[in-house]
């Protein structure tokens, strides 16, 4: 029985038992009633627990929820920014860009006005044609070259038909596409006109080199051509008029000294004719020099293209020259390597030439030790060397020696009007060049000697 | 031995060849220009022993000389040297191949060398008469 009920029936009746019997279904009632309510009670208070538990759980989550919520929507917000904000700098970047572009394309517009005022005013035909011979751009020269009316656009089959059958621009201008090299004509005829040409492949490096047209230059040598023509003809007859006079003094300073030396009995006079015979042989020296460089600087000459073992003309030269290095105290030797080195490709007279100055030249600035020869195969090259124990000069002056008219005196460059025409070593590396070789001063100490030396290609 | 005959038209080289080769004791015969050589050749008698030949001459040059001189067989046993101060050594076999029997550049040499040359050409002949 429900405790409550029961305290209050204890105090109405004093005891459950005395309960009197009509009463007991009434307080069963009630008791149950009581039980059910305290049921009912605990019910309630476990669904209020139940629910509050539930609500509790439920509002973590929905705070949860809610602050997720919150962060995605911030998130949300903050990408909106962002994309806000991107989209402004897009915007501006299109700006800048669109500004760069109007800068750039000025700018090209100017290099492309410039490129143009410097190619109209070449004083040579520019001429830029496609693969297929679609000439692009001509410059003015061009047009005037070929005797176009001003401004006149020139076609490749114009162009080919003024240059004719004497050069076939076509063909040319194809050899030079398929093989990617540029092609140089020293003289086309055209007209009455001696042209020089350069035709010159376009060649683009993206990726696999393609050639996508050529260039060609047409420059009119007429007039160059006969100012080098009454140069050299010049030259020519001013050297043989040159020529003829020194023979004579010559000739005959010599038959004095050689045929009438026992009437020279005044010392003076004797010494005044040595003089004008040593100065006339120098003057012809001179001449001679001269002479050759025009030729050699003109390309008028010939170089022969021999097979030849080094040591035939190193022993010559030793032969002869000997006795006049021996004079001055000065040996002058030849070390033959061990082996046979192989024969070289070049022109034997000029090689001799060439070592004839060379030796020549330690000659004049050895005083005493020696004058040695020395070879060896570098590669595909045979190397000269001519190692003298002579004053030296300064390496730096070595090489300066084998341009024109420089001769060293004792250390300094100094033009020692004495000996020489100050054209010798640069003929020798006109020569040299000419032979596919190279030559220099090695090596040099003042006090101690020199090293000179040159290359020649072997023979193949 | 026959006269030494000088084709020169510079009167100083031309006597510097006359004084030395009369000291060495031989006749000489000049012309000094290509025309007036062919006449004194026409009219000689005996025919000189050799000639020295020079080539820039008036009138008819060193060459038209040669060859009028190289076709003509009544000369072809006279030796000739072309005695030249010309600036194209590399003519030398042009003028070789034309009949001439050596060529020599005046400047580059001596006189008396000069005269060496004359006495042996003579003393020789011709090594290759046609």
């Amino acid at each position: 029985m429900n405790k409550v009920l029961e305290r209050q029936i204890k105090k109405v009746f004093g005891s459950v038992d005395n309960v009197p019997k009509d009463f007991l279904p009434l307080i069963e009632l009630i008791s149950t009633t009581y039980d059910h309510s305290e049921e009912d009670r605990l019910l309630v208070e476990r669904s209020f627990d139940l629910n509050s538990k539930e609500m509790s759980e439920l509002n973590e989550k929905l705070k949860v929820e809610t602050a997720s919520l919150e962060t995605r929507t911030k998130e949300a917000e903050d990408t909106k920014h962002a994309v806000l904000n991107l989209l402004e700098d897009i915007e501006e970047e299109k700006k800048k860009v669109d500004q760069l572009v109007i800068l750039r394309t000025k700018e090209l517009d100017d290099e492309k006005a410039r490129l143009l005022a410097s190619i109209n005013s070449l004083s040579f035909g520019f001429i830029i044609a496609g693969i297929d011979h679609t000439i692009l751009l001509n410059n003015r020269s061009a047009v005037e070259l070929f005797g176009f009316k001003e401004n006149e656009h020139i076609t490749f089959q114009a162009m080919s038909a003024k240059f004719g059958e004497k050069f076939d621009i076509a063909a040319e201008a194809e050899r030079c596409v398929k093989s990617g090299k540029v092609c140089n004509f020293k003289e086309i005829l055209f007209e009455k006109k001696v042209l020089r040409g350069i035709i010159s492949p376009i060649i683009q490096k993206q990726g696999t080199e393609l050639v996508i047209g050529y260039v060609l230059l047409l420059e009119d040598v007429t007039e160059a051509r006969a100012l080098e023509r009454s140069r050299d003809e010049f030259f020519s007859i001013a050297s043989h008029e040159l020529r003829t006079p020194l023979t004579a003094i010559r000739g005959n300073a010599d038959m004095i000294l050689d045929m009438y030396a026992d009437k020279l009995v005044d010392k003076d006079m004797k010494e005044m004719l040595v003089d004008i015979n040593t100065s006339s042989v120098r003057l012809i020296d001179i001449v001679n020099d001269f002479l050759e460089v025009s030729r050699l600087e003109q390309g008028r000459f010939e170089l022969k293209k021999e097979c030849f073992d080094i040591r035939e003309v190193v022993d010559k030269v030793v032969r002869d020259l000997k006795s006049m290095t021996e004079q001055n105290g000065v040996a002058l030797l030849y070390i033959p390597p061990g082996t046979p080195q192989p024969p070289v490709c070049a022109d034997k007279n000029r090689v001799e030439q060439v070592l004839v100055n060379l030796v020549g030249n330690s000659a004049k600035f050895t005083k005493a030790g020696s004058i040695t020869i020395h070879t060896e195969i570098i590669g595909r090259f045979l190397k000269l060397q001519v190692i003298d124990t002579g004053i030296g000069i300064s390496e730096q002056n070595q090489n300066l020696l084998f341009r024109k008219f420089q001769q060293a005196g004792e250390s300094t460059l100094a033009r020692d009007v004495t000996q020489g025409t100050g054209l010798g070593l640069y003929i020798c590396l006109l020569l040299i060049s000419g032979m596919g070789g190279t030559i220099g001063g090695e090596k040099s100490e003042l006090g101690k000697g020199s090293t000179f030396a040159f290359s020649l290609p072997l023979f193949e | 031995m026959g006269k030494i005959f000088i084709v020169e038209d510079d009167q100083y080289v031309s006597r510097m060849y006359e004084r030395i080769f009369r000291l060495g004791g031989h006749d000489v015969v000049f012309a000094t220009d290509g025309e007036s050589a062919l006449k004194v050749l026409m009219n000689a008698n005996p025919l000189p022993g050799v000639i020295l030949l020079d080539l820039v001459l008036p009138k008819k040059s060193g060459l038209e000389v040669l060859t009028e001189v190289r076709s003509d067989t009544k000369y072809d046993s006279i030796p000739i040297a072309i005695l030249t101060n010309s600036v194209h050594p590399e003519e030398a076999e042009k003028y070789l191949a034309l009949g001439a029997d050596k060529y020599v550049i005046k400047m580059d040499s001596q006189a008396k060398d000069v005269m060496a040359l004359a006495e042996e050409l003579m003393s020789k002949g011709r090594s290759t008469s046609k």
